[in-house]
């Protein structure tokens, strides 16, 4: 039972994830690869606050989520200009850069050695100590990012994203400041990335950087397209099937030695099959060209 | 006055001049025709004064000020709407949603305001959405609004496209081959969208092969070939110049109506 | 240096692809792993002379470019797919072709060095082995023997009018998807070939794939994509600049600083060294 809720935990926290990429991919259009790199600053940050300076793990979430979005803007402000393949390179460069930086900066981050010890979430005294807690504590977050999200896309601002993702020309031509918009979904999607990360830290209360690799950028890729790009019920089916399927695979008593790569070929398989034939996912109704 | 004022204008792409020191002035409240061969540099000029190429040397002024290096979005808001040869509309949204986004929203279209959700930017949507459905009207699309851009046929889509730039509401329209590809019973109807504009007050500038529609409602033609003006005038001057008639030989006759 | 013949190698294999397909191909990446895994195979398991199943090996995986091209990508232009849409079906043919190939072969380390790591010849202050030598040759012959090709012959020039104006090209009777289908297959040959020369020079891993398929890009895109002398350019640069600065700093920041040049090379010259500046928004 208690495997279940840790499960259903961690789908929680690719939800959050799943959500915050979509809102890049699926619903602005653009190629944004090494999302995961965010998760990664939001975790960092948080536990190194945490186990460092004392910090409450309160503070460094927010702290965490805003440093996020700072990397957000940074890497966004240079790279929106550049088109949809080199976009994606480079976003892929940062995220490996920034995994690079969790391995080798080893003053900062301990680096292969990771992060162990990082305190739990506590309302007042009371530490979020048994995991169903701590589900319902995910859920709020999923219910409150959902809320926000949903707002943003269904606006007369989430009209321009797609716009932007039909035809950036044509938004241009209608005097769409479309540079200032992608910054903001990437700002916005980071955030919301940087709060799972830190929610990641201090329930797993152990991190490294093999957390945070090009596969699981690939793996949240992966959930967006799966459930359906621009959709938000889709990250909900993403994440939820993704995390939740192959964990059924362990059950099949496989040596782990086998069953990690055999899910990542799943995985990859899938994602040719669904280009392929089904571009917009399970549920979405855009279809990626 | 000179609304628009193009100055030794050149566009270089990779080893093919596509622009040749091209000038020209387009007068406030005219409706001013682009004609010439294809490849002669029609729509390269348009997308150079929208602001969507850099031009390799020359400028580009509107309503006295220098516009050359702004950006498309920033010369939009200046007072500019334009449309393009190949009809780009936003293709999986409706076409209500198309036209919506044409019209002006003060700060509605920001995060704040989508945040935030207030009864105001309520108030403004409904506005806008009856507004657009007006626009629909305009162009005989009103029962469509529901449905997606790329199920319209493609006389519909230009229409489509026409009454997302009419609810800019821009003092100046540059309409990049209007009636390409229209049935011949949608052109009166664009001919009079056109008319109506000018007797609002705004300024045309139009690239047309439809001789026909050029001669019946331009003031003013400007001719093009290789990137490089030929020649400029009313319409009789032009359908009487020997050298406009020498560069399209063999395109076909213009009509004399 | 021997990183820059690598590189250069890799690159190479890519840039050919590249020209005519116009699309980051990553799955490049692991068809040069199946390379090596195959010459491994072949020497190791079915006693083939080491040269002859590399050059084995490069046949095989001339099929296998081939086949994921018609499998694949081929539907996928035709239904006008864009880039992105052909990219992450890119990685996912990456994905599971390395991961297949660590479920036959395992996470252990292979490798197909002959004899001890021991003599080199001393130049300019460091060690080189017959082998590195022979990979800084091998991709330099290359180099001039694809440029004679894609200069001098038909099919060269094919290539290059399909990578120009695949419609122009086809209305002079070349037919872009055959040649696109020899091109997948020269680089793939090439990518083959590479995969087997890397593991005589280093160890073999199922994951080995993703890191030199970036490089190789990276060195395509520092060199100027489309341009093959850019792409052999671009990995030597590449190779040295990482060298360069691991020298200075620690080894572990080596991805990182191949990443940092790719991106100062994106935003300040994405043409590449030998790269032609052109105007992008097609109107």
């Amino acid at each position: 039972m208690a495997y279940l809720l840790h499960i259903l935990i961690i789908a929680g926290i690719y939800i959050i994830l799943t959500l915050s990429l979509n809102l890049i991919i699926g619903y602005t259009g653009l190629p944004a690869l090494g999302h995961i790199a965010f998760a990664c600053i939001g975790a960092y940050s948080s536990g190194i606050l945490a186990l460092n300076f004392g910090i409450s793990p309160w503070i460094g979430l927010i702290v965490g989520a805003c440093a996020a979005s700072f990397f957000g803007f940074v890497i966004a402000f240079p790279s929106i200009r550049l088109k949809g393949d080199y976009l994606a390179l480079a976003t892929f460069g940062f995220g490996v850069i920034v995994y690079s930086i969790s391995k080798n900066w080893i003053d900062l981050t301990r680096g292969p050695m990771g992060l162990p010890g990082i305190p739990k979430f506590s309302f007042f005294s009371y530490e979020l100590q048994p995991v169903w807690a701590y589900l319902i504590f995910v859920l709020v977050f999923i219910v409150f990012t959902t809320f926000i999200i949903n707002r943003v896309v269904d606006s007369p601002f989430g009209r321009v994203l797609r716009s932007i993702r039909e035809d950036e020309v044509a938004s241009l031509s209608i005097g769409k400041n479309v540079n200032r918009y992608k910054i903001t979904v990437f700002v916005i999607g980071a955030f919301f990335a940087g709060i799972a990360g830190s929610l990641y830290a201090h329930y797993i209360t152990f991190i490294d950087p093999s957390s945070f690799t090009v596969m699981e950028s690939i793996a949240v890729l992966l959930m967006v397209v799966f459930g359906g790009m621009g959709s938000i019920k889709g990250s909900f089916v993403g994440a939820l099937t993704l995390v939740i399927l192959p964990e059924m695979l362990r059950f099949l008593g496989m040596p782990s030695s086998v069953a990690a790569p055999l899910r990542q070929m799943i995985y990859g398989g899938l994602l040719v099959l669904l280009m392929l034939k089904r571009p917009q996912g399970i549920i979405g109704d855009y279809r990626f060209r | 006055m000179n609304i628009l004022q193009v100055h030794n204008l050149s566009k270089r792409f990779d080893g093919i001049q596509a622009v040749n020191e091209l000038s020209f002035n387009v007068k406030k409240g005219a409706v001013t025709a682009l004609i010439g061969p294809n490849g002669s540099g029609k729509t390269v000029s348009f997308n150079v004064i929208t602001g969507f190429y850099r031009p390799t040397t020359g400028s580009v002024r509107f309503n006295d000020r220098d516009i050359t290096h702004l950006s498309p979005n920033k010369i939009f808001h200046l007072g500019m709407g334009r449309t393009f040869q190949a009809i780009r509309l936003f293709p999986q949204m409706t076409v209500l949603e198309n036209v919506m986004l044409g019209l002006e929203y003060n700060s509605g279209e920001t995060l704040l305001a989508a945040l935030l959700r207030s009864p105001s930017l309520i108030q403004q949507e409904k506005e806008n959405t009856e507004k657009a459905m007006e626009l629909l009207k305009t162009v005989g699309l009103e029962e469509k609004f529901d449905d997606r851009a790329e199920n319209l046929s493609h006389g519909q889509r230009r229409l489509l496209e026409i009454a997302r730039t009419l609810g800019t509401d821009s003092d100046f329209y540059l309409f990049d081959e209007p009636t390409a590809g229209v049935f011949p019973n949608t052109i009166p109807k664009l001919m009079s969208i056109i008319a109506d504009l000018k007797t609002r007050g705004k300024t045309i500038l139009f690239i047309e092969h439809n001789m026909k529609v050029v001669m019946d409602i331009s003031d003013h033609i400007v001719v093009l070939n290789h990137g490089s003006k030929i020649a400029e005038g009313t319409p009789t001057e032009i359908r009487n110049n020997p050298v406009v008639l020498e560069a399209y030989m063999g395109k076909g006759r213009k009509i004399a109506s | 240096m021997v990183v820059g013949g690598i590189y250069s190698l890799v690159a190479l294999s890519f840039a050919i692809i590249y020209k005519t397909i116009r699309f980051f191909h990553f799955a490049h990446g692991s068809v040069i792993v199946a390379g090596a895994y195959i010459a491994y195979s072949l020497s190791c398991f079915v006693g083939i002379p080491l040269l002859l199943s590399i050059v084995v090996s490069s046949l095989i995986t001339t099929v296998l470019g081939i086949v994921i091209y018609k499998t694949t990508y081929s539907y996928l232009r035709v239904i006008g797919s864009s880039n992105l849409i052909l990219a992450i079906t890119s990685f996912g043919i990456f994905i599971f072709i390395q991961n297949l190939f660590q479920i036959l072969y395992g996470a252990q380390i292979l490798s197909l060095k002959t004899g001890p790591v021991s003599e080199g010849h001393l130049i300019m202050g460091g060690t080189i082995t017959n082998v590195q030598i022979s990979i800084i040759v091998i991709s330099c012959l290359l180099l001039v023997l694809i440029r004679s090709v894609v200069v001098e012959t038909r099919i060269g020039k094919a290539i290059r009018a399909v990578a120009d104006d695949p419609l122009g090209a086809s209305i002079s009777g070349i037919n872009p998807e055959r040649i696109i289908i020899y091109s997948f297959g020269i680089g793939s040959a090439l990518a083959g070939l590479s995969g087997g020369l890397i593991s005589l020079e280093s160890s073999i891993e199922p994951t080995m794939g993703l890191n030199l398929i970036l490089k190789g890009i990276i060195a395509s895109i520092i060199g100027g994509l489309g341009s093959i002398p850019g792409a052999v350019l671009g990995g030597f640069f590449l190779g040295i600049v990482e060298n360069l600065g691991i020298w200075k700093i620690q080894a572990g920041w080596k991805d990182t600083i191949s990443f940092a040049v790719l991106i100062a090379f994106l935003l300040f010259r994405p043409e590449g060294i030998l790269g032609k500046r052109t105007d992008r928004e097609n109107l």
